[in-house]
C-alpha cells in the first residue's frame, strides 16, 4: 500500500467503511470495499476497530443519576402540577374538567352521559359546583353498593 | 401505580390530566438516560444537571399542550437536545469539554494490554472530542439505539447528514482507539 494510488484507494476505502459495516453500501460498492480489505491489512484493521469501538459503546458504563437532582426535579413539578380543586373555575370546559377529575379525556367521554352539564355554542360547559355534587352523590351510591354486598355477605 | 403496562405516552397523557404519579414513573425511566446523554454530551456533571433538570421542567410545562402524535422518547431527546444546544450557547461548554477531552490522548498507554476499563475510558474521552454534531447523532445511535430517521427527527437535521456524521464519527473514533485496540485484538 505505498504507491500514489494505493493510497487514494485506501482513502477512499476508509469514507465507506463504516456504511459498508451498517451494510448500507450497494452490491458495486460492497465488491470494491471487499476487495480492498482482502488486499489491504490496515483498512481491514480499521473496519476491525469500528467494530469494536461500536461494541465497546453499547457496553460503556452510565452514571447514576444525582439524587439532589431527582429531587430538585421532583420537587419542582410537585409545585407546578395544576389541578387544585379549590383553583378550578366556576365554568369548565371538558378538557378543564378532565384535568378537575384527573383522568383523560377518553375516560371523561365515557362518564358524561351522567355529569351535570350545559351546552353553549355546540360545546359542553359543567358548573363547578354541580359536578362537585355529582361527585358526592357518586360516593353516596358506592357507599351504598358496599353496605349492601356486606349485608348480603352476612 | 404500577405503569409497567403502560406505554410512555399514555404515561404523559395521564400526566397532561394531572396524574402527577405518571410523570414520576416516566422521571424514573428517563432520568439516566437524560442524565447520561448529556453528560457525554458536555463533559460536565453540573451542566448535564442542569440540563436534565430543565428538560424535565420543560415536558411539565409542555404536558397541557401534549399530544402523542410522535414517540414519545423521540418528543423527549427533542427537548433533551435542544436543551444541550442552550447550554453550549450560554456556557461554551462543547468547547471547553473538547479542549479538556483533546488533552487526554496525550497520557501514555499502558504496557501491559489493555483491559476493559482502560479501553472504555479512553472512549469516553474519544468521544468527548468529537465535533458536537458528530457526538450527539453517534450517542443516540449506538446508546439509545435510534435510527438514523429518529435522529433526524431528534437533531432537526435531514438523513444524510446524520448518516454522514455517525460514519465520520464511527471513523474518527476507530482512528482514535486502533492503536489501543490492536493490543487488545
Amino acid at each position: 500500500m505505498s504507491n500514489e494510488t494505493e493510497v487514494l484507494n485506501c482513502r477512499n476505502c476508509r469514507e465507506r467503511l463504516s456504511a459498508y459495516d451498517a451494510r448500507e453500501l450497494d452490491e458495486t460498492g460492497t465488491a470494491e470495499v471487499e476487495k480492498h480489505l482482502e488486499a489491504c491489512r490496515e483498512c481491514a484493521g480499521l473496519l476491525d476497530a469500528i467494530r469494536y469501538t461500536s461494541k465497546l459503546t453499547a457496553r460503556l458504563v452510565d452514571e447514576d443519576t444525582p439524587r439532589v437532582l431527582c429531587l430538585r426535579v421532583l420537587d419542582a413539578v410537585g409545585n407546578s402540577t395544576a389541578p387544585d380543586p379549590a383553583n378550578a373555575p366556576e365554568i369548565m370546559t371538558s378538557e378543564d374538567l378532565a384535568r378537575f377529575l384527573r383522568v383523560t379525556a377518553a375516560d371523561l367521554e365515557d362518564e358524561l352521559v351522567s355529569i351535570p352539564a350545559f351546552e353553549i355554542a355546540g360545546e359542553l360547559r359543567f358548573r363547578r359546583d354541580h359536578v362537585l355534587e355529582w361527585i358526592e352523590e357518586r360516593e353516596e351510591a358506592r357507599t351504598r353498593q358496599q353496605e349492601y354486598a356486606r349485608l348480603r355477605a352476612v | 401505580m404500577n405503569g409497567e403496562d403502560l406505554s410512555d405516552e399514555q404515561l404523559m397523557l395521564m400526566f397532561r390530566y394531572g396524574n402527577r404519579a405518571a410523570f414520576e414513573l416516566l422521571f424514573e425511566k428517563h432520568r439516566g438516560v437524560v442524565y447520561n446523554f448529556a453528560l457525554r454530551m458536555t463533559g460536565d456533571r453540573h451542566a448535564a444537571e442542569d440540563i436534565c433538570q430543565e428538560s424535565f421542567l420543560r415536558v411539565v410545562g409542555a404536558a397541557a399542550t401534549y399530544e402523542p402524535t410522535a414517540r414519545f422518547r423521540t418528543w423527549l431527546f427533542r427537548i433533551v437536545r435542544n436543551c444541550c444546544v442552550d447550554g453550549f450557547r450560554q456556557a461554551n461548554v462543547a468547547a471547553r469539554h473538547a479542549r479538556k477531552a483533546y488533552r487526554m490522548p496525550d497520557v501514555p498507554a499502558p504496557e501491559s494490554a489493555v483491559g476493559a476499563k482502560e479501553a472504555a475510558e479512553r472512549l469516553e474521552v474519544a468521544v468527548g472530542a468529537l465535533p458536537v454534531d458528530q457526538r450527539e447523532a453517534f450517542l443516540l445511535r449506538f446508546r439509545q439505539d435510534m435510527s438514523y430517521t429518529e435522529i433526524a427527527e431528534v437533531t432537526g437535521r435531514s438523513l444524510g447528514a446524520v448518516k454522514s456524521h455517525i460514519h465520520r464519527a464511527r471513523l474518527r473514533l476507530a482512528e482514535a482507539m486502533k492503536d489501543w485496540l490492536e493490543m487488545e485484538l
